[in-house]
C-alpha cells in the first residue's frame, strides 16, 4: 500500500531527516515509534503529500505522494497531533468533508460519535480538546479510507476514550487496510500495534511484526539482573530485560522495553534482524 | 475519476469552501455598509450645515477606498493556509490543485460581488443625498474594461502574494507592488518625457497618468503596455496556480 524508495527528506541541508530511506507498509495497525524528533510526523507528512521527498520516492496505492492526486488523497486520511477545526458541529463537517470519501458511511460516525459521548450537534470550537479530538477519530475512521494515519491518537484522551479507540479501531482493521499509529504511549496501544516500526535518525531500526521481533528478541522479567541482556531495567518486582533470543523461547512483547533495546544497540538489532 | 478537474468533486469543495468563508463574507458587508453609512450621515450633516457643496462628494472616496481595500485585502484573509494546524485539512481534501484554485477564485469572486452592491448601494446613497451625484462621480464610477482589468489585476496580485508569502503576506505584496508600480511609472516617465517632473499627483491618480502613457504612440511603452495586459491578470493567476500546487504544508 505504501512503498518508499530511497527517500532523503530535510529541513535544513545539514541536519538530513531520512537519507536513503527504504519501507514498505502493507495491511495491518503499524506502530510509529522513535525518540523526539526523528522524523515520525514528517514521515507521515511525507506519505499524506503534506511534504515532498527530496529524493527517492513515497508511492502510496499506486500514486506518488508528492502529487496530491484526488484519486490518491480519498485513500487516504491524516489525523494529525494537533488541529484547528471550523467553528462548526462534527454533523457539518461531516457533511460538507465526508462526500469526498467514497466510502464514508454515515451511520458508522453517528456510532462512534455515540461510543466517545460526543454531541454532534455542539460547535467544535466549543468542545474540549479531548472532544474534538474523538469527534475527528470518529471522522477519520468513519471515512473508511484503505490509509489511515494517526499522529498521536491517544494524546488528549480520557481512560475509558482510550479503551474505547482500542476497540474501535481493532474493529476496523481488516486485510485491505492499513492504519499507522505514530505514539509515545506505548501501553495505550501495546496489544493493538503489529506490525512495529521504529525510526531513528536517518533510518528505520525496525520493521517487523510481533511474532517476527519475539522469534529474534526474548522478553523476561526476572529476580536479579540478567547477564548479556539488551536492555535491563529495575522495576518493583525485579527487572525486566531483553536479550537475543537464542533458544528460541516464547516470551510477550514489551514495547517499551523493545523501544529501549533497539535504540541502545542499533547495530546489534540490524544484526540481529538482518539474519 | 478524473484527476484534474470533476465537476461534482468542485462543487463539493465550492460548497465547502464557501460555507468556511460565510462568516467573512458577512463581516466585510457589515463592514462596508457601516462605512457607507458613516460617510452618508456625516455628508448630510455637512451639506445642511453648509448647504450643497460639490466638494463634499470627495466622502465617498473613502467608500471607494474601502472598497478597494476589501478587494486587495480579502485573498490573504480567506486563504487555506493562514495557520498550519487550520490548514491542513483542506491540504489533504481529495481535490485537484486546479479545483482548489479555481475555489479560490471563486471565493474572491464573491468579494467583487459584495463590493459591486455596495458600489450600487454607494451610488445611490449619494444620488438621494445630493442631485449633483451623477455628473461629479462619473470620474471615480466609470466602470469599462480597463477598470475591470485593474480590479481584476489587483485580485490576482493579492492571490498571487497569498499563496507565495507565509507570513506578513500582505504586507509583503503591497510592499513589494507598491515599489514595483512606482518604479514602472518612473521607467515610464523617463523613456517618454526625460526631461518632465514626476509628482505626487501622477501617482495618487495613475488613471490619469496612465492614460497618457498607454495612450502613448512611444514604441517602447506600446509593447510594454501589450506585455503588461497580457500578464495582469492572466499570467498572475496562472503563477498562482502553479505555486499553489508545489505549496508544501
Amino acid at each position: 500500500m505504501i512503498q518508499i524508495s530511497n527517500l532523503s527528506f530535510y529541513y535544513k541541508k545539514s541536519a538530513p531527516i531520512f537519507e536513503g530511506v527504504t519501507l514498505q507498509i502493507k495491511s495491518g495497525i503499524y506502530g510509529l515509534l522513535g525518540e523526539n524528533g526523528v522524523g515520525k510526523t514528517s514521515l507521515l507528512h511525507i506519505i499524506s503529500g503534506l511534504r515532498f521527498p527530496k529524493s527517492g520516492s513515497c508511492n502510496v496505492c499506486g500514486y506518488e505522494s508528492y502529487k496530491r492526486k484526488p484519486g490518491m488523497l480519498s485513500q487516504l486520511f491524516f489525523l494529525p497531533e494537533e488541529f484547528n477545526t471550523p467553528s462548526e458541529s462534527i454533523s457539518t463537517y461531516a457533511k460538507l468533508n465526508g462526500v469526498f470519501y467514497p466510502n464514508f458511511k454515515q451511520s458508522e460516525l453517528d456510532e462512534y460519535l455515540d461510543i466517545f459521548q460526543v454531541d454532534r450537534q455542539k460547535k467544535m470550537t466549543q468542545m474540549s480538546f479531548g472532544q474534538k479530538k474523538k469527534a475527528m477519530i470518529a471522522f477519520a475512521i468513519a471515512a473508511n479510507t484503505p490509509v489511515l494515519l494517526l499522529d498521536e491518537p491517544t494524546n488528549g484522551l480520557d481512560i475509558p476514550s482510550k479503551s474505547q479507540f482500542r476497540k474501535i479501531i481493532s474493529s476496523v482493521s481488516t486485510s485491505d487496510k492499513s492504519i499507522v499509529i505514530s505514539t509515545h504511549q506505548v501501553r495505550d496501544l501495546e496489544n493493538l500495534i503489529d506490525p512495529i516500526i521504529i525510526l531513528d535518525r536517518n533510518q528505520v531500526l525496525l520493521n517487523n511484526t510481533v511474532e517476527e521481533i519475539t522469534q529474534k528478541l526474548h522478553f523476561t522479567y526476572s529476580a536479579t539482573k540478567p547477564q548479556d541482556s539488551l536492555y535491563c531495567e529495575q522495576i518493583l518486582q525485579g527487572y525486566s530485560a531483553v536479550s537475543e533470543n537464542v533458544d528460541n523461547e516464547e516470551s510477550i512483547l514489551n514495547i517499551e522495553s523493545l523501544f529501549s533495546a533497539v535504540v541502545l544497540n542499533k547495530e546489534k538489532i540490524k544484526n540481529i534482524f538482518n539474519n | 475519476m478524473n484527476e484534474t478537474f470533476n465537476l461534482k468533486r468542485f462543487l463539493s469543495l465550492l460548497k465547502r469552501d464557501i460555507r468556511m468563508c460565510s462568516k467573512y463574507y458577512l463581516y466585510i458587508s457589515i463592514a462596508l455598509l457601516g462605512i457607507l453609512l458613516i460617510v452618508a450621515i456625516f455628508s448630510h450633516i455637512i451639506m445642511n450645515i453648509t448647504g450643497p457643496n460639490n466638494s463634499y462628494d470627495g466622502n465617498f472616496i473613502i467608500v471607494y477606498f474601502a472598497l478597494i481595500a476589501a478587494i486587495f485585502c480579502s485573498p490573504f484573509y480567506l486563504r487555506e493556509n493562514n495557520n498550519k494546524q487550520e490548514a491542513l485539512f483542506s491540504y489533504i481534501l481529495p481535490s485537484s490543485a486546479l479545483e482548489r484554485f479555481l475555489s479560490v477564485c471563486a471565493r474572491n469572486l464573491i468579494v467583487l460581488v459584495i463590493c459591486t452592491i455596495i458600489l450600487i448601494l454607494t451610488n445611490l446613497v449619494w444620488s438621494i443625498i445630493t442631485i449633483s451625484f451623477s455628473h461629479d462621480l462619473t470620474v471615480y464610477i466609470k466602470i469599462d474594461s480597463s477598470v475591470i482589468t485593474a480590479i481584476l489585476s489587483m485580485q490576482a496580485i493579492a492571490i498571487l502574494g497569498q499563496a507565495y508569502f507565509r507570513k506578513f503576506a500582505l504586507v509583503k505584496t503591497f510592499g513589494i507592488t507598491t515599489l514595483l508600480l512606482y518604479l514602472t511609472l518612473m521607467l515610464a516617465m523617463g523613456v517618454t518625457e526625460p526631461d518632465s517632473y514626476f509628482d505626487l499627483e501622477d501617482f495618487i491618480f495613475p488613471e490619469i497618468f496612465s492614460q497618457q502613457w498607454l495612450g502613448s504612440v512611444h514604441p517602447v511603452l506600446y509593447v510594454c503596455g501589450t506585455i503588461l495586459k497580457l500578464i495582469f491578470p492572466f499570467g498572475l493567476w496562472f503563477a498562482a496556480y502553479f505555486k499553489m500546487k508545489e505549496t508544501e504544508i
